[in-house]
């Protein structure tokens, strides 16, 4: 009767804790990090397209860009994305990758007749950003640690039998530990925007968006007695548990994500030299419903358990992005379009809010205590050109950006860096044809648990190609 | 939030109300924009020498015709704007049009469309609405043309300098003058 009781109270405990701490900074830069946008055209250049930002993706960029369109333009695409990652765990390498397909802009911009000057308005979709990546490990672990000793805070390993009843464990390290996490799902943005020339080529645009997404994040992970360490009876008393083989836990975080936003644009051309461009990104407000699915197993010489609790996890809250500040400048020097921009991001004012659901002020105020003492504030750049070779309306760009990493401590290789480059073609005199493809490569890190004791180092190489398709009439 | 909203309100508020009249948005009750009313949008960013076809896919506004693009013998460009056409000629254009020569007079007044009858050397007649002037007297004596013209209309008799303007882009017509 006690051990019941015990188990309730346990569970009940294990509930709050991983309440407590299924959210963290890691939550809040997956949703803050820069995405790589949604026209083949920008992303030929490297994205430094705000200053540029003539077609409909000026909702994305700048939209003050509206106010350069001056025919009705009709636009789509389609993204693909390769994510490679080569994760170096206790010394051996595992390779993995996953990949996504997917429409990522419908854009629609009709400016308005005018006697002078230009009033334009757009309607757009487009999918910000993509979620899709994988990481995946094998590796023997010879130190003293292991995930189930990290869980004795929690009931799990007292329900799969790897405890005795005073929470006890055997185990201590010595285990080869494997796995894998696979994430998934994007935002998908809904914006209406408008761009108005209030003085001879002075452009003022802002926009207001609609979003939603989901993201899904599958980590499957393993600790196996390859070596045979442990032989005896795993929990004291239980002789079924003699000779312990494999422990088994599944996370799965599913999001709905929902939101809104606003950007205020500003945009100057000088004479057919220049384009200057400025970008207000105020904050995102996402709100998220969360839901968080655990399972495990344990597997002994004779039997195997299974979690048979609930431990799943319903809860709702807020994460705020900071304001991010763009400058840009584009020179036209006779065919040939430079174009650059930089762009300021504090991570640290990342933060978690509206804790109206399942989770306490007090906690999310730690929370946010911990985003700013981890992260800091980053400097994105965005270099590109394009050339347009006029006779047969083909057009070539280069272009690199670089995304810093958030976290204080990081170094260069940490920065997400592509480099990118792109083709584009005119059909008929209104139809725009744009591909162009990007290699992004960085360093990353990720602990299974506590720090630095069962680490991934990851080498992650992207390719992306984009397809966008742009009817002016 | 609250107050982010606000600001983003504000600023979009206060560049509508204080700087936001140079752009005049057409008004349906007017005339719609054109080549003659409007000044369009900001200066071109992309010149046709550098961007050929794209200019047009970028500079010019779905309201206002196409430009036409010249290319000259020394390999420079011209951009010519085509103007709008409408059903009734202008009075401006009609007064050039009719600037040079001699006038309509009272005599002249309106314009013949009778027949004019084309007799050829094998006996073809043909009829057309063409007025087709009679020779200059002057080359009527010497011309050994294989075609002899006659024609009802009476308009433009005596105006020889006139005729062979207008006879000069009539191929062969006059082929065989003896002037030649």
């Amino acid at each position: 009767m006690l051990k019941h009781i015990l188990k309730i109270f346990s569970a009940i405990l294990l509930l709050f804790i991983t309440s407590t701490n299924a959210q963290n900074y890691n939550d809040a830069i997956r949703l803050g990090f820069p995405g790589l946008g949604s026209n083949a055209r920008a992303l030929g250049m490297g994205n430094a397209f705000n200053a540029l930002s003539d077609d409909a993706s000026a909702s994305y960029f700048n939209p003050a860009g509206f106010g350069l369109i001056k025919k009705m333009e009709l636009s789509g695409g389609l993204s693909f994305t390769n994510y490679d990652n080569t994760t170096t765990f206790f010394g051996k390498e595992t390779n993995d990758n996953t990949t996504n397909t997917a429409l990522n802009r419908i854009s629609f911009a009709v400016p308005l007749p005018t006697y002078q000057g230009s009033l334009v308005f757009g309607l757009s979709y487009h999918q910000s950003k993509d979620f899709s990546s994988i990481v995946k490990f094998d590796g023997f672990n010879s130190g003293t640690n292991s995930k189930i000793q990290s869980l004795l805070d929690t009931n799990i390993p007292y329900d799969l039998f790897l405890t005795d009843d005073n929470y006890n464990t055997i185990i201590n390290g010595n285990l080869d530990q494997s796995g894998s996490i696979l994430n998934s799902g994007g935002i998908d943005n809904w914006t209406f925007s408008g761009a108005i020339e209030v003085q001879k080529n002075l452009f003022i645009g802002a926009n207001f968006t609609v979003v939603n997404g989901t993201f899904e994040s599958i980590n499957d992970y393993y600790e196996d007695d390859t070596r045979n360490v442990y032989q005896g009876e795993t929990a004291a008393g239980e002789p079924q548990t003699t000779d312990f083989r494999t422990f088994y836990l599944n996370n799965t975080l599913k999001w709905n994500i929902g939101g809104w936003d606003a950007k205020l644009g500003f945009l100057y051309q000088y004479e057919d030299v220049a384009r200057f461009g400025a970008t207000v990104q105020f904050p995102k407000t996402f709100a998220i419903d969360e839901e968080f699915l655990v399972s495990g197993s344990s597997e002994f010489a004779s039997t195997s358990y299974s979690l048979t609790t609930d431990y799943n996890d319903k809860v709702a809250y807020d994460i705020v992005t900071p304001f991010e500040l763009t400058g840009a400048a584009a020179v036209n020097l006779k065919g040939i379009i430079v174009s650059a921009e930089a762009t300021l991001i504090d991570y640290s004012q990342l933060e978690f809010s509206n804790s109206n659901d399942g989770l306490s002020a007090s906690y999310l105020a730690d929370v946010n205590k911990e985003i700013k003492d981890v992260l800091r504030s980053a400097l994105n750049y965005n270099v590109g050109f394009e050339y347009t070779v006029p006779t047969v309306g083909l057009r070539i760009r280069g272009g690199f950006l670089t995304q810093m990493s958030p976290f204080k401590d990081d170094d260069s290789e940490f920065n997400h860096k592509y480099l990118t480059g792109g083709l584009g073609f005119l059909a008929d005199g209104n139809i725009g044809i744009d591909v162009a493809y990007a290699y992004g490569w960085w360093k990353d890190i990720g602990d299974n648990y506590g720090s630095n004791v069962s680490r991934t180092f990851q080498d992650v190489k992207v390719h992306n190609v984009m397809l966008t398709t742009t009817l002016r009439f | 939030m609250k107050s982010t909203l606000n600001l983003f309100v504000f600023v979009i508020a206060l560049s509508f109300f204080t700087t936001g009249c140079y752009t005049i948005v057409w008004d349906p009750r007017q005339e719609f924009p054109d080549t003659e009313n409007s000044t369009g949008s900001s200066g071109d960013f992309y010149d046709y020498d550098y961007y050929g076809g794209y200019v047009d896919y970028y500079e010019a506004p779905w309201w206002i015709p196409p430009a036409v693009y010249i290319t000259n013998i020394d390999g420079t460009t011209d951009r010519v704007q085509t103007k709008d056409r409408k059903d009734e000629r202008n009075s401006d254009t009609e007064t050039i049009r009719n600037s040079n020569g001699r006038g309509n007079t009272d005599r002249n007044s309106g314009i013949n469309t009778g027949t004019t009858t084309t007799t050829t050397n094998s006996g073809n007649n043909n009829n057309s609405n063409v007025v087709t002037p009679p020779p200059p007297t002057r080359d009527s004596g010497t011309s050994n043309t294989s075609t002899t013209t006659s024609t009802s209309n009476t308009r433009n008799s005596g105006n020889s300098g006139s005729n062979e303007t207008r006879n000069s882009s009539s191929g062969s017509r006059n082929s065989g003058s003896g002037r030649r």
